[in-house]
Order: structure tokens, then C-alpha cells, then sequence
């Protein structure tokens, strides 16, 4: 208890200080809540500049969510990336379900973690604890500290965090790659040298609607019932941007805007994948007989 | 319909409203503190529920096979659980007489957790060797197993839903009550042969209600948790026992990938786990 009250002490100060500064402080953001996106494969493509890999397949207008051919001309591609992309492709136009790590029940790797529908941001002051609806990912942000100098390499990465003004600006480096790796739903590779950062802000819905044009006119949008199309509250946007030297010619930069829903947090276990999302699923070819 | 505030700001909202800041020493033992950021707590003290003096005792060992110790039970390879016990239903002596027999006939017993499932209510909470977090807020409580990142939400001062959607964590609602966190769970699935209460592969129905009484011991080097189990259609009467953690000082959780099996348990515990086999040459 005596730690709980150092803890709330430390609030208090944490938030008196700003305070007594000369200059004010902007508020530290109330990011609580639940945050709908369900939209596939979910980044929204900047209108200009370097962004992110689109979906060459098109069904009106919008990414065919059944083809994933990314689009391997995207001059943010070195040679060698976007041959895998286009590899990636030939499988799907060719109907093959090529592994990803949504489909394997794997650890996604930042930005693909925004394929999930859900995130809800639990703030304290020395930690932040991201919670992703699909298979209960979990990414954990160091606030106000640095990088180690060397640091052990883990599928989320390491990061770490800090808010400038409204803004929570979160850096990662050190994600793992090996099976399945990919920082998108084309095979976008990776590299050890991958360095992302995020910059998470509330938004007025007639700022976010920008982003949110970009989202309709990229993403399929499903997860009825889940958003609440109408809401015109505040938005919260990551504005990401992703640079590897190994992979991209150059930096570049996407959104993902989200809103609110009714739905309470569901739980879902990946390795179990009990949902039917077309109709009846796949048979999986079973044996009469147990081997034992 | 739950959101959750600003931790920083509603903590202290929340603690001043309670006198806890002001030191009001009768309530500072109102709201137990589980939670620390370089700091989880370590199932201590073996992977099953302790029986409670005066309450019926939970499912254990089967009595031809006893175990020694906090070990292995004698001249088998995995655990032979109690499939004969008097609290059980005939359906539910059925599945476990199933599973020992696999155990007899020398292979694993299964889990859920060894397929990256869920553990469920209250199975979960006996997963031993990695630590367990809590994060608390005035409207909900998160409780995260490292291991996979199991999470399971608590919401607090909440009835359950009318209709709670079926989980393999179940819905939980709970209060803090004389220095204790006490949860309330029902709503489970129906995986009667999958979804287990302990580490003996006793299963339930989806009546499952689950009731945990958490509170901090040792002073505060430890929590234990007295959990009551009724499921009329698994057991004749509700049975409680209790599970303990200690307190470790670690650092933040790690990241521990089921699917990758990154722990590499059978290296601890000198075991050989099932070769997978493997392509040598990628597809593509």
C-alpha cells in the first residue's frame, strides 16, 4: 500500500510539475477506451508521398480483401523487396492462402499489428500497455526512457515513449524477424534494421474524416456492429512512419484512424479459430482413428 | 459501456475520494495493490488449488498413483488425476478416466495451454514458471499471464450482462471488499473436453461460476487467492481451495510467444518435446 501511495504521489507530481513550470504544458492525453478500426488490410495510404503497399486486386474500387497482390511497383520497394511482394502475389492470384502471421497464430510485428480491429491503450506514467483484440497481443511502451544500447531482439520490439504536447510518440526498434515476418499483409519484409514511430493523437471528427475518406477508399470495411459509423466524437490517428534501409528506398509514412464502438472487448483465441467469417470454413481433413 | 479513464489521473481522483492519499489508515487496507511494472507475481508452491480446512477439498491425485511431493507422482510419466473422485459426475469421471488412460499408454495428457488455448477460469490461474501482472484501474482490473499473453479482464462495481457471451475466461465482474479483490465469473464455453478447472483435466460445463478472493499476504510479498468452484453439472458440490504467488522482482514481463514456444521449457526441465516437422526448402 505504501507503494500505491508513492505511485499516486508520484502522479501528483508528475502532474503538479507542469504546473509550476514557466512555460505550461500541454495535458498528457486521455487515450482510455476501447478504439475501433475494422477495416482490411487496414493502413490508410497517404494522398501523396512515400507510403505504404496497396493491393493491386481491386474489387469496386477498394482492395480485394481475397486477393492480396501488393502492389510491387511501389517506389518505396528495393529490388529485392518487391520481388518478395510480387512472389507474395503470384500465390494469392494463384488461390493459395500464402502464411502470414494473422493466419499462424504469430506475433505481428509493428505496423501490421494494426490488421486488429481493437486497441485500447492502458496509461500509467512509467508504462503504457497496448492490448489488441485479435489473439490478445500485447505491446509494452518504456515511457520517457531510452533504447538499451543493445537491444535483445523480440517479435514487438522494443519501445519506448513520450508525449510532445497532445501527442504520444512512441519508437520501436529491435523486432525479431524468422517465420512468417512480414510488416504487411503483402509480405512486405523486414530487416534488423527496421525503425518505426508512431505518433498517436486525438482528433476532432472533422479532422479525422480525412483520414477516414482515405480508409473507405483503400480498406474493405467490415466489423458491423462493431463501429459506430455515426460517431462524430474524437477520433485517435497513429500517424506511422517506417524506414529499414535493408527494405525501403526511403521512409515512409500511413495512418490508421480510429473511432469508437458499442462492442465490448471480445475474446479471441487464434489458436482456436472459431469463427466462420464466409459461411461454412474449409474441411480439414481429419483421421477416423486417433493415432493412440 | 465500460470505459476505462486516464489510469494517472483517476487513480488519484479515485484515491482521494477514498482517503487514501490523506492516509486514512482503516481504508488503506480497502484496495490491495497488485500491481508493479517491474514486478509480477510467480505461482509458488506447486500448480494446484490447495484444499481449505472445513470446505470440500478439490479434485487431486489419483490415489494409485500418489504424488511425492510438490513432484511427479510415482512410475508415470505425466499426471494421473483422481478420475474416480466422489464430487464428480459420471460424464465428467469419464473424460478424465479418458486422459489417464492416455497417460498409461505413454503419451502427453493434454492441455490447453500446450495448444496455445486459453487455460479458462479458474485452470488459468495455475500456470506455473512464468509471472503473472496486474494492471488496476477504478472501473477494471487486467490480469496478464506473461506466458502468451493470456489477458482476462475484471470490470469492477458492474453486474454481469444478461447474457454474457460465452468465453474461455467467462465474464468477470468483481469489488474490492475488506482488503480483497473478489471476482465473479460465469458465462464459459462448452469445451467439456478441453477447457479444464485445474491441472488434473477436470472439466465443467458452460454453468461454470467461479468466485476468487484475492488479497496480498506475506505483508505484501505475496497474494493468495481462495477460489470456489460450483458447476451442478460437473460436481455434486462446490468445492474451494487456494493458490498463492510470489512476488518477483524481474523487471517488466518478457515476451513469451506461445506459437514459437520461445520459453523452451523442455530445456529446463530436460524433457524432449514432439519433433514438428520441417521443409527444408521453402515453398516459395
Amino acid at each position: 500500500m505504501r507503494r500505491q501511495i508513492f505511485r499516486i504521489a508520484a502522479c501528483a507530481v508528475a502532474m503538479a510539475v507542469p504546473a509550476a513550470a514557466a512555460a505550461p504544458a500541454a495535458p498528457v492525453p486521455d487515450l482510455a477506451g476501447i478504439w475501433w478500426h475494422p477495416s482490411l488490410p487496414g493502413p490508410e495510404p497517404l494522398a501523396s508521398g512515400p507510403t505504404t503497399v496497396t493491393n493491386r486486386s481491386r474489387n469496386k474500387g477498394i482492395s480485394d480483401y481475397s486477393q492480396l497482390v501488393g502492389d510491387y511497383g511501389n517506389p518505396i520497394l528495393k529490388p529485392g523487396a518487391a520481388e518478395i511482394v510480387k512472389k507474395h502475389g503470384e500465390l494469392s492470384l494463384a488461390g493459395v492462402v500464402y502464411p502470414s502471421p494473422a493466419n499462424q497464430c504469430w506475433p505481428e510485428p509493428v505496423p501490421f499489428i494494426y490488421k486488429n480491429f481493437a486497441l485500447q491503450l492502458l496509461q500509467e506514467p512509467s508504462q503504457i500497455t497496448m492490448l489488441y483484440e485479435q489473439d490478445h497481443e500485447v505491446r509494452r511502451v518504456r515511457m520517457n526512457q531510452s533504447h538499451p544500447a543493445k537491444v535483445i531482439p523480440s517479435w514487438y520490439g522494443d519501445s519506448v515513449g513520450h508525449y510532445e504536447g497532445d501527442t504520444l510518440v512512441i519508437d520501436t526498434v529491435g523486432q525479431k524477424s524468422g517465420p512468417f515476418a512480414m510488416l504487411d499483409l503483402y509480405g512486405t519484409p523486414y530487416t534488423s534494421a527496421l525503425h518505426v514511430v508512431e505518433r498517436y493523437r486525438l482528433i476532432d471528427y472533422e479532422d479525422a474524416k480525412e483520414g477516414l475518406d482515405r480508409d473507405a477508399k483503400e480498406n474493405f470495411l467490415v466489423g458491423v456492429g462493431t463501429i459506430d459509423r455515426n460517431y462524430r466524437g474524437k477520433h485517435l490517428q497513429v500517424r506511422y512512419t517506417v524506414e529499414d534501409e535493408g527494405v525501403f528506398t526511403t521512409p515512409w509514412s500511413a495512418t490508421v484512424t480510429y473511432g469508437r464502438g458499442s462492442t465490448e472487448w471480445p475474446e479471441i483465441a487464434c489458436a482456436e479459430n472459431p469463427h466462420v467469417y464466409y459461411g461454412k470454413d474449409e474441411a480439414v481433413p481429419t483421421a477416423d482413428k486417433p493415432d493412440f | 459501456m465500460f470505459k476505462v479513464p486516464f489510469l494517472c489521473v483517476t487513480t488519484l481522483v479515485a484515491s482521494v475520494a477514498l482517503g487514501m492519499v490523506a492516509g486514512a489508515g482503516a481504508q488503506e487496507s480497502a484496495i490491495p495493490n497488485f500491481s508493479f511494472t517491474d514486478s509480477g507475481w510467480l505461482l509458488n508452491g506447486g500448480i494446484d488449488f490447495r484444499p481449505i480446512p472445513g470446505k470440500l477439498a478439490p479434485v487431486s491425485f489419483d490415489p494409485a498413483y500418489p504424488q511425492v511431493g510438490q513432484g511427479n507422482q510415482r512410475g508415470v510419466m505425466e499426471r494421473m488425476s483422481d478420475a474416480e473422485n466422489a464430487n464428480l459426475k459420471p460424464w465428467a469421471k469419464e473424460v478424465m478416466r479418458k486422459y489417464n488412460q492416455d497417460v498409461l499408454n505413454g503419451h502427453r495428457a493434454f492441455s490447453s495451454q500446450s495448444r496455445c488455448w486459453p487455460g479458462g477460469t479458474p485452470g488459468q490461474l495455475l500456470f506455473p514458471a512464468e509471472p503473472i501482472f496486474f494492471i488496476q484501474t477504478p472501473k477494471e482490473v487486467w490480469i496478464i499471464w506473461q506466458r502468451q499473453q493470456e489477458v482476462r479482464r475484471v470490470y469492477l462495481n458492474v453486474p454481469h450482462s444478461r447474457n454474457p457471451k460465452p468465453s474461455w475466461f467467462g465474464e468477470s465482474v468483481g469489488h474490492y471488499e475488506n482488503g480483497e479483490l473478489v471476482i465473479d465469473t460465469i458465462g464459459f464455453l462448452d469445451r467439456a473436453e478441453f477447457d479444464f478447472v485445474d491441472n488434473w483435466r477436470t472439466p465443467h460445463t458452460k454453468d461454470l461460476h467461479v468466485v476468487e478472493r484475492w488479497k496480498l499476504i506475506d505483508g505484501g510479498k505475496g497474494i493468495e487467492a481462495a477460489v470456489t468452484v460450483e458447476d451442478p453439472g460437473t460436481f455434486n458440490a462446490p468445492w474451494s481451495g487456494t493458490a498463492r504467488w510470489q512476488k518477483v522482482d524481474r523487471g517488466t514481463m518478457l515476451e513469451s510467444i506461445c506459437a514459437e514456444n520461445n520459453s523452451a521449457f523442455e530445456k529446463y526441465f530436460g524433457l524432449m518435446e514432439y519433433r514438428m516437422p520441417e521443409a527444408k526448402t521453402r515453398d516459395f
